[in-house]
């Protein structure tokens, strides 16, 4: 069975290369451009990763990651914090998430860090 | 902000690239393979470019943070020659130091300068094999530099070298790419280090860039 991502990015060209990269590691992914209803996506697609861009409407990437990390019944799905920012790896340390991702990335990172989150391995 | 505005296109432009020389890996259509891998080398260029601007603004609206720590400068050079000697196999880097010196200083901003005294070098001494790096302390001071055997730069230009935008103007068929960043941007980091930047050279002889720093008994 694949494992589900939930993709959280305003930009709709990398949602669906991600997706498209993604799907041919057999990943099932559903993308979203605003993260203002995170706790209800979780619930309605049960993913096991979370990839979390930064600068995303409403309340953006630092805040809707606190929100999974903050919820006693989603705190355990893995969220990678990708970000364009020199300093992803201290926004991703603020707002608690598992991993980061520098943009730009190669695809070989971006499967490789995802496929580490989806099996709880260290990337 | 504008980091974030300038490298979100490119990472959707680099992630498609790779994924289609990905999927095309076994094409027997040339054009397209060559097509693919120069369309991802330039992106890595203008990669590198945005990078260098955004270090560029930061520096000239002074919100460029330098940290502080004590460190090994021996060792610094040692890691990254070692970086550079793995992409470069045509060169030989040697590294010719006495006593370990250690300094006081933004670490990372400083490999920078080695990085970029080492890529120069590489870049500028295609038919050179040997490139030698020298750590000196003289009282106070340590000095680093790096000598290659390349083109060299005539003495009228090796002030203007560390200047924003100026590239030394090769006299040579064999074209450089750069926009005259990078020196310009280690003057700055030598400077507010407290220490000097120079280069030594004559055109046809190579060239000698060296930074010094103060050092920390």
């Amino acid at each position: 069975m694949s494992k589900k991502i939930i993709i959280y990015d305003d930009d709709t060209d990398l949602l669906e290369v991600c997706s498209l990269i993604l799907e041919a590691k057999n990943f099932s992914v559903v993308t979203k451009d605003k993260c203002t209803e995170i706790l209800s996506d979780i619930m309605e697609h049960s993913p096991d990763v979370i990839l979390m861009d930064n600068w995303i409407p409403d309340i953006g990437g630092v805040k809707a990651t606190r929100l999974v990390k903050g919820s006693d019944s989603f705190s355990h799905i893995p969220v990678i914090f990708f970000s364009a920012n020199n300093n992803v790896n201290e926004l991703a340390v603020e707002a608690g998430a598992d991993y980061f991702l520098q943009k730009p990335f190669d695809i070989s990172e971006l499967e490789s860090i995802v496929l580490s989150a989806a099996n709880g391995t260290s990337s | 902000m504008a980091s974030h505005e300038l490298k979100t296109p490119i990472t959707s432009i680099k992630a498609y690239t790779q994924l289609l020389a990905k999927t095309y890996v076994d094409t027997d259509n040339e054009l397209l393979k060559s097509a693919l891998g120069k369309i991802e080398n330039q992106i890595n260029k203008m990669t590198k470019l945005v990078i260098d601007f955004l270090k560029l603004s930061k520096i000239e609206s002074g919100k460029l943070q330098l940290d502080s720590e004590i460190f090994n400068i021996n060792k610094l050079v040692r890691e990254e020659a070692a970086d550079m000697q793995m992409v470069s196999v045509n060169h030989k880097i040697l590294i010719d130091e006495d006593k370990p010196v250690n300094i006081s200083a933004d670490r990372e901003r400083i490999a920078q300068v080695v990085n970029n005294f080492l890529n120069n070098a590489v870049k500028y001494s295609p038919d050179d094999k040997q490139i030698v790096i020298k750590i000196e302390q003289s009282e106070a001071m340590v000095t680093v530099s790096v000598t290659d055997n390349g083109i060299g730069i005539k003495p009228d230009e090796h002030d203007k070298i560390f200047e924003r935008f100026y590239r030394a103007k090769a006299n040579t068929n064999t074209s450089f790419s750069g926009f005259g960043i990078g020196l310009y941007i280690c003057a700055e980091i030598i400077r507010r280090h407290g220490g000097k930047i120079g280069v030594r050279s004559e055109e046809g002889k190579g060239a000698t860039f060296y930074f010094t720093l103060p050092v920390i008994d």
